[in-house]
């Protein structure tokens, strides 16, 4: 390991790990402004390619867990943070079909558990873009980093640092 | 203090768009509280994950009670906001 490796473990001890393994895109670009404005918050957005599920970018407890909606599942992170994972664009109108929800509000979840389970033929075949966004609706004392751009591997890849 | 009765006619309810919108309406009016209130939960319209978490139905009736320096504008904005995307 480098210096330069230890100085960022230092700078940066918080991290978000990949919900599912793909491309991460910068929020800006998801084709609905309600996110790419930031409306919600800041995050990123992922292309997925074959994932099954979304799963916890880091440990926390589920604060949003909604079976008519089950798309979209919000977590507080133990370090504060609030985030919202939603997956797909308008896939609200798909009425929770193509999605059921592993984890129930109230729920205490490790990094990497999975929180919905989709079928992403279903996402795109009623029309919808499967574009999964990660917003972080409060940031609380913290300034997240996003990093975009990679290829992202489920629960491995950081795609995001914070302290 | 203005108060709103609302009944959600939308189908789809308060959803993450919806949710979104209203929070940012609701951090136009810094001077201004607005809570919503569904049974017996009361939440401020400025908290995204609260009001997502209420599970804001079609049908569901909803009160919301607008408070401070700006309290008619805000309450104009919120009455649109209600007709417009709820």
């Amino acid at each position: 390991m480098s210096i330069l490796n230890l100085f960022r473990k230092e700078k940066c001890s918080y991290k978000l790990l990949a919900v599912a393994s793909g491309k991460v895109c910068p929020i800006e670009s998801v084709q609905d402004e309600v996110f790419s404005a930031k409306i919600l918050g800041d995050g990123l957005a992922l292309e997925p390619d074959n994932s099954q599920s979304v799963l916890a970018p880091a440990s926390g407890v589920v604060t949003v867990a909604d079976h008519s909606m089950p798309h979209a599942v919000g977590m507080r992170l133990s370090t504060g943070m609030e985030i919202l994972i939603h997956i797909g664009i308008d896939t609200v109108e798909m009425d929770g079909h193509g999605f059921r929800l592993l984890a129930e509000k109230g729920e205490k979840v490790k990094v990497g558990q999975p929180l919905i389970a989709f079928d992403l033929d279903a996402i795109r075949s009623s029309g919808h873009p499967g574009t999964i966004i990660l917003v972080v609706t409060e940031p609380g004392q913290h300034k997240p980093l996003f990093l975009s751009g990679l290829n992202a591997v489920a629960g491995q890849t950081v795609i995001a640092e914070y302290q | 203090m203005v108060k709103l009765c609302y009944t959600v006619q939308d189908p789809l309810g308060l959803h993450a768009r919806p949710a979104g919108l209203l929070v940012k309406l609701a951090k136009g009016f810094p001077g201004t509280t607005i809570t919503v209130t569904k049974g017996e939960q009361t939440v401020k319209a400025t908290q995204l994950m609260m009001l997502m978490s209420m599970c804001i139905k079609r049908g569901d009736e909803i009160e919301v009670v607008v408070q401070g320096q700006e309290e008619q504008n805000a309450a104009g904005a919120i009455q649109d906001f209600l007709h417009n995307h709820l």
